[in-house]
């Protein structure tokens, strides 16, 4: 019984799914395909697969892409979907103690 | 200058490939046995040619080659990642093909596989990678 846990857990560590925001905020910021692969230093397919999340990043990576975007790695990568980033902001405004201004920022 | 072709027409591209050197083995082996004519001579140069324009549309021309050939230190972990799946499943593919085809000139036919059949297994050591990426991968 724990041998086949064992390789349901390895089997399900290794389908478990990387979800990004890679596309967001590479459009975002107007920058194609190309230009993010050659600033972090991969083929610009490899950026098309990991928009479309199928393929999940080594760490080295994920930092490398972080660091481009200035953002923290969790903001950009998550084992859960993210919810719609106009979601979010909405659901801050709402939470206490957080002003309009505090948003804007 | 790579050019991007859809999986349909890669793997189309692949069986016909396959297809072609299967085709160049066998008519070498039945001219060989059966003793050579014009038709014989004919259908191994049609299937050969069958063979390089397959191979130069499948391979060449989607950079395969190339990224199959190239050092690791000039690609991307990806795809890193996807050269060694292949290199895998084409090292196991090629000993059993290789088996099968020296056990069947043993066994069956009584005699040394022919230099044709030698040299379609090489092709095939060099190609099976690129065509496991070719037929799995959604771009190449």
């Amino acid at each position: 019984m724990y041998k086949y846990n064992k390789i349901l857990y390895i089997y399900s560590m290794k389908s478990r799914m990387l979800y990004n925001r890679i596309a967001i905020l590479r459009e975002e910021r107007n920058i194609s395909r190309k230009e993010l692969a050659e600033k972090i230093g991969v083929n610009f397919q490899t950026v098309g697969y990991l928009e479309r999340s199928e393929y999940s990043p080594s760490l080295d990576l994920a930092l490398k892409i972080s660091e481009f975007f200035g953002l923290p790695v969790e903001f950009i990568f998550s084992t859960k979907p993210f919810k719609p980033l106009s979601e979010e902001l909405f659901e801050l405004k709402h939470q206490k103690g957080v002003g309009n201004d505090r948003i804007d920022q | 200058m790579t050019e991007s072709i859809s999986k349909v027409n890669r793997r189309i591209g692949i069986v016909i490939n396959y297809l072609c050197l299967f085709g160049v083995v066998v008519f070498f082996h039945i001219g060989k046995s059966e003793g050579w004519n014009i038709v014989i001579i004919s259908v191994i140069i049609l299937f050969l040619i069958g063979l390089l324009i397959s191979f130069w549309i499948n391979y060449t021309k989607t950079g395969l080659w190339k990224m199959i050939h190239s050092k690791s230190e000039s690609l991307d972990e990806r795809q890193i990642q996807v050269m060694h799946s292949a290199l895998k499943y084409s090292y196991s593919a090629f000993a059993i093909i290789t088996l099968g085809c020296m056990y069947y000139f043993v066994i069956f036919e009584g005699k040394q596989i022919n230099v044709v059949l030698v040299t379609g297994l090489l092709y095939l050591a060099h190609i099976l990678p690129a065509s496991i990426i070719a037929w799995n991968e959604r771009q190449v």
